[in-house]
């Protein structure tokens, strides 16, 4: 809101709403008067004009109105506003504290003031500079109050400056109180807003828009100030608001800035407080901060390599072993060690240590268990799965050594009904109601990693009892469940179904990895049939898409038997998908590598591809993707899998576009080892049929370039060459004399004889074949 | 705009490039082999296509043909899996009802087992020689019948039992001794790899 | 032969009770931390006085309350004379952001007020306030069941004599005395238990034990 409106803003809080609906009304009234008894020209225009600015007036209206859940609340609390603008101090202070003894813990009298235009008279009395502290301080208190009544109120406190004004306060004020004040407002406002992040994805512009105020080195180093000197519940407060600053991508650079002092401050705290809730919020904020990559690394830099922050990490990780014998807090310790052990997570991926990831993944999987509060779960389950990733060996002791499988079960359980009057178990009922979506992805993500790479894992999980195989989880019950989740999304803006939905499709990703799980668990849970319907469904959503075409690409291979529904549904996205190149081009390329793959002699499905993609095109795309090296990898394999046992690919190829392609991919261009191969693969299919043998033999340049690699290559693709000149010699029509020939000329000869002794049987096989077949010449 | 987890991205293994394909050994993914498996009494044709391979984890599946092994199914299929022994696998099987004495005296129908005939229940047995051997052991577990799983009992026809199986890495012949508690004992496999001068790749995403 | 045994043990159980000496300095120690924690300072310090005295107070240590102390009284008496709102500006004033953060407090806070509403006969501001302002805690589950017992009183022309009349006693009042204390010692970060309700609690968790084994034992008489 502008200054000059500065006035109307100041009558509008003192006679609420009807100000300015009555001064309307009477400009209504003045004008239509005027429009009916006008005389000349020059009026119309001056009316015309009147209008306009009446019309822009009432448009500008609304913007300046209230959230609606706002507007519905009777304004009951009028005198209170009215003694804020008593010129005496001691009316106005004794006005604050009657109205935050109103407001506390109700949420109506909060929207009822806010409503009577509370929130820019206060804003306005902190502003000013002879303000008493006291009166300040509860001010400020009473707005965080205000702030705790939900997004709306939020949103309310931001449009009058509140935020603005109480962060030029707290890089003023020397006052403790006032800063201790100032310093919960800000983190009442972050935390409010990030509360009902969950729940809905409109809070997500407020969140920034109050993010963006964060941005702010001067605010930074104060609150890093403040973990120096400050007591403990300012400590407390100031570590929330650098913790959720560094969790947002976009604002934590503004940390970087600070990031050598904070560390200092960080650690020292850490090493020497004994406090839990302090300790929890410390390690919080670590993990976060640790987490983001630039201002980790920083962090990691300057503490010269990891070690000083394992040290105290694993420190405080013995400290809090036992539960000390407090009860005020029961879960801070809990959280301590989920934070503690975030944090070596996050240094084991720069730096991997068996013994201390063993012993984080202990502590880890003892924090998973169902007693524990879901919020601890849920971090400890998404700490697990990201140091079990890729690591096969941890992923059996998770496994075996500490139970997993049986506590990821009770993630899947929805809470037991409590008597309902006994209030302590209904309170942790509704908590664990509120949080069963999210555990649930959890779980799903953790399955999703430990069932990613070992057979031996998915199988012992999901195979059903047979002599000593016992399966740990009933297969029919994780069906159910992947079922469940993936059917779990009839709300699009509700962030936590979505979130369950993209975590039950990773899971069915790592369980579709299987030869045998594809042809069992997944045909007995019904699921093939969910994911036509999803993928129908969502062949615009881009998020499900990322996770959905990998499914879908291991459902393509042959052993799967829905794989001719899978052929008819995907081909032609997929295909359109790979002219346009958009960014899901690796994992669709890989889908239409594996439908073409065969095993059986059948070609159709290589004909579904072709079809659509002309040799012409197939250039087109080499040659528009030669610095993509997954990419070009990838149109080898495609290409080696279109030629294999194809020969009408081969035949049907009369501009000699393939010829093309293995010219510029191997002589001209500089591509990586495995598209060499791939392509390699490819000439070899090729020279498997004649009209490819021909064709190879009419570009001696070709020929003499794969001839060199036969003494340069690597020993694959010696092999490689070895089996294409066999290929070549082939005595299969009246042209192979002259192929004889051709090859001796072109140093065949010489570069068979070096690989004469070597020790690969398969190399040694062929060069005897070759000496064979050119021994007529 | 929806931020994408790229963690999340679980391939492993460098995309196509499998450690051991056609041209280096003679066990791949869609190796097929072709042979016969002998009882005192018959001889059925038998037909074996390979998967799937994961050296990383030594595991094998793929599909095993019987032809007229008994008069109202002239060929049934099966789906096994396959343990390759050597770090992860023992020559100890340690399940499906065979103790030492049953797993000394299969393998020991191997000539080239003869080295390990004697360490091979060791606990200290260095698995790292049995790479070193000119062959792959492995033993191959029939799990269910094909196109249908859900099948369980075929007329006078039954997979309860296993196989003790070595493939030659020079040429790719293989031979298998099965193994099953109430049937008749030194049942011969013996079968040989389909060259090709072709070949395509696949992975799991 | 069963109820002999039954007698012998407990002839030997009151024999070890007679020979058994605890401290006076020991159980000084415990009604102290007991009264203390619970706030009752005042007492714990005529305890104090008394002990000094009859002269077996070793240390003289300063009984001075401290100033959270004062400020647990004056709450406490507050709650206790039914002076709710009272009591709630003195929380508010020094712990400010109590009552917005535990919304259970302030729910058996604002319960123990219409409570006093009704015992001082103010029905129409009771139920004003039942309408506008405890209502909106029917959002939390784990409000409902003392709200609807709390409502129940309105329904009732005597409501001491009505099935919720425990309500009306002072045992409410202590009930969320004990309450807003507890919640005090968190936000100071204190210990809440004490070792003489531990010790109690001990005891009973322990007949509980005993009776569900059915093993026999002699109930202190208290």
């Amino acid at each position: 809101m502008s200054e000059d409106s500065s006035w109307m803003l100041e009558l509008h809080c003192r006679f609420g709403k009807w100000f300015l609906v009555l001064f309307l009304v009477f400009d209504v009234f003045v004008l239509a008067i005027k429009t009916i008894n006008y005389h000349g020209t020059y009026e119309v225009l001056s009316i015309i004009c009147d209008w306009v600015t009446l019309i822009c007036f009432i448009g500008i209206m609304p913007s300046a109105s209230f959230p609606s859940e706002l507007a519905k609340v009777k304004a009951t609390g009028q005198p209170f506003v009215d003694r804020l603008f008593s010129a005496d101090p001691q009316v106005q202070w004794e006005s604050v504290n009657d109205m935050r003894n109103l407001t506390a813990g109700n949420r109506r009298q909060k929207a009822n003031f806010i409503v009577v235009g509370a929130i820019p008279r206060l804003v306005y009395i902190i502003q000013q500079e002879d303000c008493m502290d006291e009166l300040r301080r509860d001010c400020i208190t009473l707005l965080t109050s205000l702030a705790k009544g939900g997004n709306g109120n939020v949103t309310s406190l931001c449009d009058y400056g509140a935020c603005d004004a109480v962060i030029s306060i707290l890089l003023s004020s020397q006052t403790n109180s006032v800063v201790l004040a100032a310093v919960r407002f800000l983190r009442t406002i972050l935390m409010t807003v990030a509360h009902q992040h969950h729940k809905h994805r409109k809070t997500v512009t407020i969140e920034s828009f109050i993010l963006d105020k964060f941005e702010d080195e001067k605010l930074i180093s104060r609150l890093v100030e403040i973990l120096e000197f400050g007591n403990t519940s300012l400590k407390i407060s100031s570590l929330e608001i650098i913790a959720k600053v560094a969790s947002s991508k976009s604002k934590c650079l503004v940390i970087e800035l600070v990031g050598i002092k904070l560390l200092e401050v960080l650690l020292k705290l850490l090493d020497r407080n004994d406090e839990p809730r302090l300790v929890a919020a410390g390690t919080r904020a670590m993990a976060t901060l640790l987490e983001q990559s630039r201002v980790g690394r920083t962090f990691i830099y300057v503490s010269s390599g990891t070690n000083k922050i394992q040290n105290v990490m694993e420190k405080v990780l013995t400290n809090y072993r036992v539960k000390p014998t407090i009860t005020y807090d029961a879960n801070a310790p809990d959280f301590v060690r989920a934070n503690a052990a975030q944090c070596l997570v996050t240094i084991l991926s720069i730096e991997y240590r068996q013994q201390l990831s063993r012993n984080v993944c202990n502590v880890l999987s003892e924090l998973c268990d169902p007693e524990k509060d879901p919020e601890i779960r849920i971090q400890t389950a998404s700490s697990l799965t990201k140091l079990l990733r890729n690591r096969v060996y941890l992923q059996n002791h998770a496994f075996y050594s500490n139970r997993l499988p049986k506590k990821i079960e009770k993630f899947f359980q929805r809470p037991p009904a409590v008597d309902s009057s006994d209030v302590h178990s209904v309170q942790t009922f509704t908590k664990e109601l509120n949080f069963f979506p999210r555990l649930r992805s959890a779980a799903f993500d953790l399955l999703a990693v430990l069932l990613s790479e070992d057979e031996s894992l998915r199988d012992a999980l999901l195979v059903h009892s047979c002599g000593s195989e016992r399966s740990l989880l009933h297969v029919n019950w994780l069906m159910s469940r992947l079922s469940e989740g993936l059917n779990e999304h009839q709300d699009p803006a509700n962030p936590e179904s979505r979130a369950l939905l993209i975590s039950s499709l990773r899971c069915l990703r790592s369980i579709s990895r299987s030869n045998r799980h594809l042809r069992t668990s997944l045909v007995d849970g019904d699921i093939y049939q969910i994911i036509v319907k999803l993928y129908e469904e969502s062949r615009n959503d881009e998020e499900i898409l990322s996770q959905i075409i990998p499914v879908v690409g291991n459902f393509l291979v042959d052993f799967c038997p829905y794989k001719d529904d899978f052929v008819g549904l995907v081909t032609d996205d997929f295909v359109e998908n790979i002219k346009t190149g958009n960014k899901f081009i690796d994992h669709t390329l890989s889908a239409l590598i594996n439908m073409t793959y065969s095993g059986t002699l059948s070609n159709r499905y290589k004909d579904e591809v072709s079809s659509s993609i002309s040799h012409e095109e197939f250039l087109e795309l080499v040659q528009k993707y030669s610095s993509n090296e997954s990419v070009i990898e990838k149109l080898g394999t495609l290409l080696r899998n279109l030629i294999h046992d194809n020969v009408i690919y081969v035949k049907s190829d009369s501009q000699d576009c393939l010829m093309e392609i293995f010219r510029q991919m191997l002589i001209n261009l500089p591509i990586t080892e495995v598209a060499v191969v791939q392509f390699l693969h490819a000439v070899i299919n090729f020279s498997d049929h004649c009209e490819g043998v021909s064709k190879l033999c009419k570009d001696p340049d070709l020929l003499t370039y794969l001839i060199d690699l036969m003494t340069t290559g690597t020993e694959i693709v010696k092999t490689q060459i070895v089996v294409l000149v066999n290929n070549l010699l082939r005595n299969s029509d009246e042209a192979f004399p002259f192929r004889q020939r051709l090859l001796v000329d072109l140093g065949v000869l010489k570069a068979v004889d070096l690989l004469k002794n070597s020790s690969n049987h398969k190399i040694n096989d062929a060069v005897k074949k070759i000496y064979s077949r050119l021994d007529e010449v | 705009m929806p931020c994408f987890d790229d963690e999340m991205n679980l391939c492993l293994e460098d995309s196509f490039k499998p450690p051991h394909g056609p041209l280096d050994s003679n066990i791949y993914p869609g190796a097929c082999y072709k042979g016969q498996q002998k009882s005192q009494k018959n001889t059925y044709n038998i037909e074996v296509k390979i998967d799937d391979i994961n050296w990383a984890h030594s595991n094998v599946c793929g599909s095993l043909r019987i032809r007229g092994l008994t008069e109202k199914n002239p060929m049934i299929e099966t789906f096994f899996t396959g343990e390759i022994i050597g770090k992860k696998y023992s020559f100890l099987t340690r399940k499906w009802d065979v103790d030492f004495t049953k797993d000394q005296l299969h393998w020991s129908k191997f000539e080239e087992f003869k080295c390990f005939k004697n360490t091979f229940n060791d606990d200290d047995f260095d698995h790292s020689k049995v790479q070193e051997s000119p062959v792959l052991f492995m033993r191959w577990k029939e799990q269910f019948c094909l196109p249908d799983h859900r099948i369980k009992d075929i007329e006078g026809a039954s997979y309860e039992g296993f196989y003790y199986v070595a493939l030659t890495k020079e040429t790719g012949d293989i031979r298998g001794y099965y193994y099953a508690k109430d049937s008749e004992p030194d049942q011969l496999l013996t079968l040989q790899l389909e060259k090709k001068n072709s070949s395509s790749a696949f992975q799991f995403l | 032969m069963e109820s002999e045994a039954i007698l012998t043990r407990e002839k030997s159980w009151e024999d070890f009770l007679d020979k058994t000496h605890v401290d006076h300095e020991l159980m000084t120690q415990l009604v102290k931390g007991y009264l203390t924690s619970e706030g009752f300072h005042d007492i714990s310090q005529i305890m104090d006085e008394e002990a000094k005295e009859i002269g077996f107070a070793e240390k003289n240590e300063s009984s001075e309350p401290t100033e959270l102390q004062k400020i647990q009284r004056s709450i406490r008496e507050a709650i206790l004379g039914g002076n709710i709102k009272l009591a709630e500006s003195l929380i508010n004033k020094n712990f400010p952001e109590m009552l917005d953060d535990d919304h259970l407090l302030h729910f058996y806070l604002q319960t123990l007020h219409l409570v006093e509403l009704i015992r001082a006969k103010n029905f129409i501001e009771a139920i004003k306030f039942a309408q506008e302002d405890i209502v909106e805690k029917g959002d939390h589950p784990e409000c409902l069941p003392d709200l609807e017992r709390a409502m129940g009183l309105l329904a009732y022309e005597k409501p001491e004599e009505s099935p919720f009349g425990d309500l009306l006693k002072q045992g409410f009042r202590l009930k969320v005395w004990t309450q807003v204390n507890q919640s005090i010692h968190t936000h100071e970060q204190k210990d809440t238990s004490n070792r003489l309700s531990n010790t109690m609690k001990y005891a009973l968790w322990n007949e509980k034990l005993f009776s569900s084994l059915k093993i026999p034992f002699t109930k202190p008489n208290l």
